[in-house]
């Protein structure tokens, strides 16, 4: 199948480090393209990112010495479920004698921090907003206030990011602030950032004319999916027993070996290590500063995907 | 299996090899001793006319780890790779990438790398990293000197025995060849709002100088017997007057061996009309006068490129120079660093002086044994321009070309047009092979006697000596032939380098305990275990 097909989807990457370099890999060697599960999120995150830049702080950093962090995005609590434990309630902090203070704001908080963004430089404002008296005393009495950021809803997600990488760079100028941005979970950051140094780019990432390119338009899986651009679906999963998105090219499964198929099963599944139970493996911290070290905790027979990605790639190894 | 190569020219410093005609004999992966007889060799290898050293060492060159990681994401338009025939090597036509590192050293006749900046909480990737680069051999040093428990350790004055317990805990954790000290103290005082940190400058919390840092670094460095010495990126990068502080950080050094990083990035007076000048000739007479003291350049060459530092006071400073005007600072536990694009321009007076700057300092060291051959990629400029360099150190008339193309300004004010020297070949095998050898403590490699591991250059003697140096003839890694005429033909997996000195473990209790109070893992899952990398990453270490 990867052999006969034109261009191969490589999606899904809910794995750890070795996953990843398996995908990066069979991507390179059958000409196909990369992508995520949450592959719209990362790409937004990083066009910001290549536009601008930004300036941002991690996870130990806002245990430690956060004193007023402002959440961005509602339901952390779902794809981060022991942040606040971890972070936000420490006993014993290394620069600070107090948890920092919280303030939520909720998924339609762009007006707000547009506002507070734009006092905060002494600019003009056409109407003031309720709540920004507030936010405003908050961070001017903060020594280092830290804007955490998680999932928020597509259509405002950019604009509220934009405003808070401003307001972090206004803040420096004569204070300290900094973003913590969380991403989605499932495997996003180890995805983006382990194949960054195989192939250069990370994800959205085609080989398909030879060498790499890096478009997150036209390289979004769903969007070659739909197109028919892709003729073959190769889903790699090993941390989730969620089922490929259903669609009309032909699929093969690298998975969990108790995925679940609710609308029938793949062309191929090839059943995988679980890394962190069946294999050992290395999956980033949600800041991306830190790989932890996943341990196998019992035997298996399974294979690694990347042990099955290498047998494939030796069995069919690029030519020219 | 036995190989003979054959007549070449031998430049082998160690051995006292200068131009030498002879053989050199390999034994599989090793440089063993000529048999009895030329007839015993399985494959003869004729180099009659051509140049043959040990492989090259780069001592500081940025090639792995988050920061290194982000740039390459936050400048996609720096590395998109080109149309063309591509090679069955592993991602050979991904620029910039791990492999493409490992392809492009390997080509020039480099056979080993050092990183010199892995922050301990990201060494793990650095590793990571490291085990995907191709063919050379790697080695990291872990930055220390912004480190919460070593400056409570100071600030507590405890003994200078525990504070080398820790040094040695934090090797051992990182699986790392040395240390390194980046503007101590300095993204520490940025944490708490401070924009600058002199040497004498006191920490902001802990009470203790930079100076103070430093020194109790390095002399954990020597009684703990590690061969590197401390390699130090010192307070005020970028500054024009930091000269001074380059001064003083030798004499603060106290006549035990410290390494000075990218010292052209140190080279600035504060005089003229400007108020930026060369500050070459002070602090290479320094270095002269100070046989403890060893250097790299970080010499500039012009075009684009992009500055990685963990330097994150500096890097935010140099928000406003960013060209592209995009920029990145990070804060994580024990440190910080910054990405900031830039292009080093011919016309422009400070880049043109900078670059004066670093040659004159190149020129004015006369001991290839103690200035070391780097760009501080990419810094200065990306390791790939390693052969322009290469020229410009061996062809004065070449140099003399360019100074009539920079800012006429620079060129007049700098002291290269009364610099003669060139580098000649053994200078260069000293420089780029011997000493850097000896200076990390590798004694396997940057010579050619018996016993020393089959990590092998062979060149084309030419008049350009970029278009040499540029495409090494033929290359062996541990034996194995991996470049011709310049082409990467095979490739092989690159060990890593790494040192374990002896400490009382007593002091893993008192680590353990703030690891539980402050960090959000336990001490031993924050320790990198061999074993774990090897089965997981194929990362190979070698210990020294």
């Amino acid at each position: 199948m990867l052999a006969n097909a034109s261009h191969p989807l490589i999606d899904g990457l809910i794995g750890d480090l070795l996953d990843c370099k398996a995908a990066a890999r069979l991507a390179e060697n059958f000409g196909g393209t990369i992508d995520h599960l949450h592959g719209n999120a990362i790409a937004r995150n990083l066009r910001i990112y290549q536009q601008g830049g930004w300036l941002i702080s991690s996870m130990g950093e806002v245990r430690n010495r956060a004193d007023l962090v402002i959440l961005v995005g509602e339901e952390l609590e779902a794809t981060h479920p022991r942040l606040q434990e971890k972070l936000f309630e420490s006993p014993e902090r290394l620069h600070a004698s107090a948890p920092p203070a919280i303030h939520q704001l909720g998924h339609d908080c762009l007006d707000l921090l547009s506002v507070v963004r734009a006092r905060l430089a002494d600019k003009p404002v056409q109407s003031d907003i309720t709540g920004s008296d507030e936010l405003i005393t908050q961070l001017s009495a903060s020594v280092y206030p830290v804007f955490v950021i998680g999932c928020l809803p597509e259509q405002s997600a950019e604009l509220i990011i934009r405003t808070c990488i401003g307001l972090v760079r206004d803040i420096n100028e004569t204070r300290r602030a900094a973003l913590l941005i969380l991403g989605s979970g499932e495997g996003d950051t180890t995805a983006q950032l382990g194949t960054t140094w195989n192939n250069g780019f990370g994800i959205r990432t085609s080989h398909a004319r030879g060498f790499p390119e890096q478009d997150l338009e036209m390289h979004a899986g769903s969007r070659l999916l739909e197109s028919g651009e892709a003729d073959l679906l190769v889903w790699i999963s090993s941390l989730s027993t969620s089922p490929p998105p259903q669609v009309r090219q032909s699929t093969l499964v690298f998975g969990h070996p108790a995925m679940v198929f609710t609308h029938g099963p793949p062309d191929i599944f090839l059943p995988v290590g679980v890394p962190g139970i069946q294999r050992a493996g290395y999956l980033h911290r949600a800041d991306g500063l830190r790989m932890v070290p996943l341990h196998k905790l019992v035997d298996s027979t399974l294979p690694g995907s990347i042990t099955l990605c290498e047998h494939l790639i030796s069995q069919e190894p690029r030519t020219c | 299996m036995l190989t003979r190569l054959k007549g070449a020219s031998i430049y082998d410093p160690v051995n006292n090899l200068n131009g030498v005609c002879g053989d050199i004999w390999i034994r599989d992966e090793y440089i063993c001793e000529a048999p009895d007889s030329p007839e015993k060799a399985d494959v003869t290898v004729d180099l009659e006319g051509r140049i043959l050293m040990a492989g090259a060492i780069d001592i500081h060159s940025h090639i792995a780890g988050g920061n290194v990681n982000n740039a390459r994401l936050l400048l996609p338009e720096q590395h998109m790779a080109e149309r063309g025939a591509f090679s069955t090597l592993p991602f050979s036509a991904a620029k910039w990438s791990a492999h493409d590192t490992g392809y492009r050293y390997a080509e020039m006749g480099f056979t080993t790398v050092v990183e010199p900046a892995v922050l301990p909480i990201n060494a793990a990737q650095a590793h990571a990293e490291f085990a995907d680069i191709p063919i050379i051999d790697t080695a990291g040093l872990a930055i220390v000197g912004n480190d919460d428990f070593l400056l409570r350790m100071l600030r507590q004055r405890e003994e200078q025995s525990r504070i080398n317990d820790y040094l040695a805990w934090t090797l051992h954790a990182t699986q790392c060849l040395g240390v390194k000290v980046i503007n101590a103290g300095g993204a520490t005082a940025f944490k708490f709002n401070q924009r600058q940190l002199l040497l004498d400058d006191e920490v902001p919390m802990y009470g203790m100088t930079s100076r103070q840092i430093l020194n109790a670094v390095q002399r954990a460095v020597v009684q703990l017997g590690i061969r590197h010495p401390v390699h130090v990126h010192c307070n005020n990068l970028g500054i024009p007057g930091n000269v001074n502080t380059a001064l003083d950080t030798i004499e603060a050094a106290d006549g035990l061996p410290m390494h000075l990083a990218h010292v052209q990035f140190y080279g600035y007076g504060n005089d003229g009309a400007s108020g930026f000048s060369s500050g070459a000739r002070a602090l290479a007479d320094a270095i002269m006068k100070n046989s403890n003291i060893t250097v790299d350049i970080g010499q500039v060459l012009f075009g684009q490129t992009v500055t990685i530092s963990g330097d994150v006071m500096r890097q935010f400073d140099a928000r406003h120079i960013a060209s592209p005007n995009k920029w990145v600072v990070w804060e994580g536990e024990d440190g910080g660093g910054g990405i900031v694009p830039f292009r080093y321009r011919p016309k422009n007076f400070v880049n043109a002086l900078q670059w004066a700057i670093g040659l004159e300092l190149f020129l004015l060291i006369d001991d290839p044994w103690r200035v070391f051959f780097t760009t501080d990629h990419p810094n200065g400029a990306p390791f790939t321009a390693y052969p322009e360099l290469f020229r410009l150190l061996m062809d004065r008339d070449y140099r003399n070309q360019w100074l009539d193309r920079i800012n006429a300004k620079s060129a007049d004010i700098s002291l290269l047009p009364h610099l003669d020297r060139e580098y000649d070949l053994n200078e260069i095998a000293i420089m780029t092979r011997a000493a850097p050898a000896r200076l990390l403590g590798l004694d396997d490699r940057g010579h050619l006697a018996a016993g020393a591991i089959a990590d092998i250059a062979v060149y084309r003697p030419q008049a350009d000596k970029a278009a040499m140096f540029g495409k090494a003839e033929l290359v062996f890694k541990n034996g194995a032939l991996v470049v011709e005429e310049g082409k990467v033909i095979r490739s092989v997996q690159g060990k890593t380098h790494a040192v374990s000195p002896e400490f009382d473990r007593r002091i893993e209790t008192t680590i353990g305990d703030y690891f539980d109070r402050y960090h959000l893992m336990k001490m031993d899952h924050y320790k990198l275990d061999p074993q774990h990398l090897l089965e997981t990453l194929g990362s190979e270490l070698v210990f020294h």
